[in-house]
């Protein structure tokens, strides 16, 4: 038992080091890491100074950041079975001893680690561009959530990993998939301004909770911050349950069919 | 220049081909529509969230616009990019045949992609955030955006002409595209920016362009925007230049050196 379990983390070991191998020369994580952060963040404290709301800069700030965490975290789960399939690497992996999922968390997981620095660079482009004051109320709470989310975002990123399963046009989907949960989720404006029935359907994201636990750590949203917190640990393993028998199914699928290299 | 229309013909016959293999019902009616319009909506909305209705309106224009330029700017680049990754580029230097036409012809569906993605956005979002402005005006402004189109065409020729050599075309075509959002007054008026950050803004083909197209949409004259329409025909014309010019070396410099499928 041990000495399986110890072979289950060598291989999401090895899998975390051979994804940041990959990433470090992928123009699509580059951009994800380090630009769009960028431009995110200049987009959305720009918007709010122009109108004179400066209060809202570290609201604007978290959001951004949150977006780059989940584009690098959506990007992969899609982006590694994209990868995988082209380089005809997907169904040796699917028909290895080792079960794929354990693959896809050590990638995940890589992934998600360097999504941190997401949100660096839109502290950064804060302080720097706009001398955002950036005054973090209970900084531990604010690692923690962080940390939380992380692992949140990446449990929702391998639901969504087992339909990339299925499709070619993995890529496409991943950009739809983008902007109806950042608007959702709240990440750059408050949900008031959506409409009533949208609400229960933000209630399902984990970037919702992610960035509202933040935005409670950093002092901006008036609540207990821990106990968000539990509740995105509840919805990465509600995440985790739906992903694991869907990802089964799925796999089982395309092996009776033999239809995972036809695409 | 007798066989310049037939060459022209082949390129668009071509580019056709292309966008009708990449293009399934699936793609148009899952990827292509949602993310045109969502895109669109989520910095209508933050605009919204900032400045209320009337920056939500403000953002609506800029961002139909560049709806269409940002797909303008990366298809532009992307017709480069695929010749290089299709094997098909030292064929096209190799051949008799002028280049010129046919890579105009090529880029035609991107560009007509582009005015499709605005008329998506005028469908969806119009009537929720375009109060105030006539049909009649939305109809004057047509001349003014296919310009500025056309110009912003340019700047993503010059991006595949500097990124010819190189693998980063997508990431450096996509961040001309994001980075335009910031310069040319999409969500917010530039005067926001530091001036260092204006004059960047001013020298890049859409500013001006988007400038005569909001004032022609308040009501004003053609005449008003005739000087903001000039300068930006002039940038237009200083963009494809240089990128004539650059492309011109790059295809030199690669018959010379025999490097063009080294990338």
């Amino acid at each position: 038992m041990i000495s399986h379990l110890l072979g289950l983390l060598r291989v999401v070991a090895a899998s975390f080091k051979m994804q940041a191998k990959e990433r470090a020369t992928n123009q699509f994580f580059i951009g994800t890491l380090l630009i769009t952060p960028i431009i995110f963040t200049l987009l959305s404290v720009g918007s709010y100074i122009y109108a004179g709301k400066t209060n809202f800069g570290l609201y604007a700030v978290i959001g951004a950041g949150m977006i780059g965490i989940w584009n690098a975290n959506l990007w992969t789960s899609g982006r590694i079975i994209e990868g995988e399939r082209r380089g005809g690497t997907l169904s040796m992996l699917i028909a290895a001893p080792t079960p794929f999922p354990v693959v896809l968390v050590g990638k995940s997981l890589s992934n998600a680690a360097a999504s941190l620095i997401s949100m660096a660079m839109t502290f950064a482009t804060g302080l720097i561009v706009f001398r955002l004051p950036v005054d973090i109320a209970n900084p531990f709470a604010f690692i923690v959530s962080l940390l939380l989310t992380l692992a949140a975002m990446t449990s929702f990123g391998l639901v969504l990993g087992s339909f990339f399963v299925l499709t070619r046009n993995a890529g496409a989907f991943i950009e739809v998939t983008n902007y109806p949960i950042f608007i959702l989720s709240g990440l750059m404006f408050p949900l008031t301004i959506l409409p009533l029935w949208l609400r229960p359907l933000s209630a399902t994201l984990a970037p919702m909770w992610g960035n509202l636990a933040l935005g409670t750590a950093a002092g901006l949203v008036a609540g207990n911050p821990w106990l968000i917190d539990l509740y995105l640990i509840g919805l990465s393993l509600v995440y985790l349950m739906i992903a694991r028998p869907l990802f089964a199914k799925i796999e089982h699928r395309v092996r009776q069919d033999g239809s995972l290299e036809v695409f | 220049m007798m066989q310049w229309p037939q060459l022209f013909r082949s390129g668009v016959r071509a580019s056709w081909a292309n966008l009708s293999v990449e293009l399934t019902p699936a793609v148009i009616f899952a990827s292509r529509i949602p993310r045109t319009v969502l895109q669109a909506l989520f910095f209508i909305l933050l605009a919204y969230a900032a400045g209320g209705s009337e920056l939500a309106k403000f953002a609506l224009i800029g961002n139909m616009m560049h709806t269409a330029v940002f797909h303008g700017v990366v298809e532009m680049s992307f017709v480069i990019e695929l010749e290089k990754y299709l094997g098909t580029m030292p064929y096209l230097i190799a051949s008799p045949a002028n280049w010129f036409p046919m890579m105009l012809g090529r880029s035609l569906t991107g560009y007509i992609e582009g005015l499709v993605r605005v008329v998506l956005v005028l469908i969806f979002l119009f009537p929720f955030f375009g109060m105030g402005i006539s049909a009649i005006d939305l109809l004057r402004a047509v001349p003014l955006f296919l310009i500025t189109l056309a110009t912003t065409s340019a700047l993503g020729w010059l991006s595949g002409a500097i990124t010819l050599p190189t693998r980063w075309g997508a990431l450096v075509s996509n961040t001309i595209g994001y980075l335009m959002m910031v310069l040319c007054g999409i969500n917010f008026p530039f005067s926001v920016l530091p001036p260092a950050v204006q004059w960047m803004g001013r020298a890049l083909p859409m500013t001006h362009g988007l400038l005569a197209t909001r004032a022609v949409l308040d009501g004003a004259p053609y005449a008003d925007v005739a000087g903001l329409m000039a300068i930006e025909i002039a940038i237009g014309l200083i963009y494809g230049a240089v990128a004539w010019i650059l492309f011109a070396h790059r295809l030199n410099v690669a018959r010379q050196t025999g490097n063009i499928e080294q990338f």
